[in-house]
């Protein structure tokens, strides 16, 4: 499924990011790297991003560029 | 000895920097305040050192503007060491930049900040083992305690001196920290959860603004008190002094002259408090790091008008200096994007036009804090409006990513010290640009071309003879004076001066000027016309001359068209409204109908992709069914490929 699919408060870890070659590099950075694992804590309104915790760092991402990585769920250990 | 300060986004460089040279760099609590490189001497426990503060950068890889700047400053090899500073939460993702300067073979040293939010959250630092495994100097710091300061000069000094080692080159960020770091564990307290709530963060952010508004607004509120304490002072006590005095002396024109500057200056300076307190609410909310959630809160709303969560900075710097919210816009994601804000920018009304809307409505409205909450609302309003005209040139996605940052309470010294320094600056800008303006402007309005004395606001000065041209174009506005249109030009060196001028015209009571239809037409024009110089040469760094130039005749010229129907609507009154309230839908609905038709027409045409073209005609309505898709969209996919235009219009 796409990040942009998570549901609030669920665990998921990333399979693949299909963005821009400087934005992935960006997101490595933050933590959003294949075998990462991210947690979906607050949707925005009026149709906005995700916010994230990605291996302690809150990042907030908008649908579309949420929607080129792949998760798939995990269970929280 | 030649230093430079290299980090992550948001973890104090600009903050250590201040503290150790003393200057006055912007700091904030979000990611991308600083976005230019400075640099000072400072004093290293008795070794003098060249300082430079860096943006922030993730890595070298750059990706955003100002991460361009800084890569460019650290590969000019022109610093003897470089100090890089990393937060002390996200330690590990620090040291990969670390290894990146180390890999480059650059002398490097390690300063970990905000170790007193690191010791809250339970997680734990060994800076000795770290060092060693490393190979180079690291020292731990919480810059807001008292004696960190002196500990850090010296591991500098040290560090500079040839403790600062290469580093290894080659080393696994996640195994380096092995048992020397641990994190803690991040509570969610309940700031996090209320600020993060939109239900609650949105009208607290709202109330916050009108309740700033109110305090140095509403009458008998401690700004207006304080305003009129410090008015009487300065042009009343002051200048009547000064005046008294070179008048005994026999100069009855100096005397003049003093007394018109001493109310022009008095009046502008009297707005102090009410532009401290406006600064002071922005510091505060920037040192919070609420700004961010707003920003992240916000994205969706910016989306619909072609822009990012981001811009959230820029706007609401703008409230401060235009041309300092300029300057963030470097930190947006793109070009394109950033000649968007700069062109909207100039709607948020900055500081300096306060004075003007605040003495309009106090001549002319029974109510002047809901006049001015009005201006300020339909200015935010405008700029959407004009942000929403430019996205239909250009209809690419915009992507937005941006790092949370830690809420904290505002550090008060800081805040304070921000304030100053804004305060000084307005009152530097009136000691020395407007009052040097207005001694000019006084002087060419008071003596005709023979040189003789002819007293201010008369007909036959020299500037009076060469300004009766510019009121004519402000006669639609119902401003029949030359003066006033002489004090909106003079908006163009100073937004401040229009205030000041007007009071050396009229005092301190404008309903002499204008007629209070001409008032607010006069106030719309305000709103909406160009920048003051300093701005349009921000803009004009940011985006080039040429464009700059264009964007400020852009805005003027919409100025003066909202200023001539603002009048017309007010004047003309109940038929002008009537006319236009019906106009307005029926334009709109002849548009719909036309846009409709067209879409009905590709539709047919191609219905595999009638969903696609569903989903654009919705998005054109600013409505949102589906989640928008990466895939490219089919206006673009039409753009470059000829064969389907063709296909499409042959039908």
């Amino acid at each position: 499924m796409k990040l942009s699919e998570l549901a609030v408060g669920q665990t998921a870890e990333i399979l693949e990011v299909h963005a821009a070659p400087p934005l992935k590099e960006r997101l490595k950075r933050l933590n959003i790297v294949c075998g990462g694992r991210v947690r979906a804590l607050r949707r925005a309104p009026f149709g906005g991003g995700i916010l994230l915790d990605a291996g302690g760092t809150r990042l907030a991402l908008r649908d579309s560029l949420a929607a080129t990585i792949e998760v798939t769920v995990r269970e929280e250990e | 000895m030649r230093l430079i300060l290299v980090g992550n986004p948001n973890c104090g460089k600009s903050t250590l920097f201040n503290a150790l040279t003393g200057g006055h760099a912007k700091t904030g609590n979000w990611h991308g305040v600083t976005v230019g490189v400075s640099s000072r001497v400072a004093d290293l426990a008795g070794e003098r050192a060249q300082i430079a503060d860096l943006p922030g950068l993730y890595s070298l890889q750059t990706y955003s503007m100002e991460e361009k700047f800084a890569r460019t400053e650290i590969e000019s090899g022109r610093y003897d060491l470089a100090v890089c500073v990393a937060d002390a939460l996200t330690l590990s993702r620090s040291l990969e930049l670390l290894s990146e300067l180390c890999r480059r073979g650059m002398r490097v040293a390690l300063v970990v900040t905000m170790r007193d939010l690191l010791e809250r959250q339970g997680g734990f630092l060994k800076v000795e083992k770290l060092s060693e495994r490393l190979g180079i100097p690291v020292l731990a710091v919480a810059l807001h305690r008292r004696g960190e300061i002196e500990r850090l000069r010296i591991f500098l000094r040290d560090a500079a001196r040839g403790s600062g080692g290469k580093g290894r080159a080659e080393f696994d960020p996640k195994s380096v920290l092995e048992g020397v770091y641990y994190a803690g564990e991040r509570r969610i307290g309940l700031p996090d959860k209320l600020l993060y709530n939109p239900v609650f963060a949105l009208p607290l952010f709202s109330l916050i603004l009108l309740g700033v508004f109110f305090l140095a607004f509403a009458k008998g509120m401690p700004g207006v008190i304080c305003k009129q304490a410090c008015e009487r002072f300065v042009a009343e006590t002051l200048g009547g002094y000064i005046a008294a005095a070179v008048e005994r002396s026999g100069a009855a024109v100096a005397a003049d002259f003093v007394r018109s500057l001493c109310s022009s200056v008095g009046m502008l300076v009297s707005f102090l408090p009410q532009i401290a307190l406006l600064h002071l609410a922005l510091a505060l909310l920037e040192e919070s790091g609420f700004l961010s959630i707003l920003a992240f809160l916000t994205d969706g709303l910016f989306r619909r008008v072609g822009l990012t969560g981001r811009a959230v900075f820029s706007i609401l710097m703008g409230f401060g200096c235009t041309a300092a919210a300029i300057l963030t816009t470097r930190g947006l994601e793109n070009a394109r994007l950033q000649r968007r804000v700069i062109g909207i920018l100039s709607f948020v009304s900055c500081s300096a036009k306060l004075p003007v809307y605040l003495s309009l409505a106090a001549s002319f409205f029974s109510h002047p804090f809901w006049a001015v909450v009005a201006v300020y609302t339909a200015g935010v309003l405008l700029a959407f409006a004009a942000a929403l005209v430019f996205k239909h040139f250009s209809k690419a996605e915009e992507e937005f990513l941006l790092e949370m940052a830690h809420l904290q309470r505002p550090c008060l010294r800081l805040v304070l010290k921000s304030l100053l320094f804004s305060v000084k600056q307005f009152i530097m800008k009136i000691a020395t640009v407007v009052m040097a303006f207005l001694i000019v402007v006084w002087f060419l309005l008071s003596f005709s071309f023979s040189f003789c004395y002819v007293g201010v606001g008369s007909e036959n000065s020299m500037l009076a003879v060469c300004c009766r041209g510019i009121a004519y174009l402000f006669y639609p506005m119902g401003i029949r004076q030359w003066q006033v249109a002489l004090s909106a030009v003079s908006g163009l060196v100073a937004k401040e001066s229009v205030a000041g001028m007007l009071t050396l015209f009229y005092g301190n009571d404008w309903s002499a000027a204008m007629s209070a239809p001409a008032a607010a037409a006069f106030s719309a024009f305000m709103l909406a016309c160009s920048p003051c110089v300093s701005a349009i040469a921000a803009s004009a760094r940011e985006v080039g001359l040429r464009r700059a130039l264009f964007y400020a005749a852009g805005q003027t010229a919409f100025a003066f068209g909202l200023g001539y129907l603002v009048y017309g609507l007010l004047c003309g009154g109940a038929a002008v409204s009537c006319v236009l309230a019906l106009a307005a839908p029926v334009a709109a609905i002849v548009l719909w109908r036309k846009r409709g038709k067209r879409h009905e027409k590709i539709c047919c045409a191609q219905s595999a992709n009638s969903k696609r073209f569903h989903r654009r005609k919705l998005r054109a309505r600013l409505v949102r069914l589906f989640p928008s898709s990466a895939r490219p969209r089919y206006s673009r996919l039409r753009r470059s490929n000829g064969e389907q235009r063709i296909l499409v219009r042959g039908r």
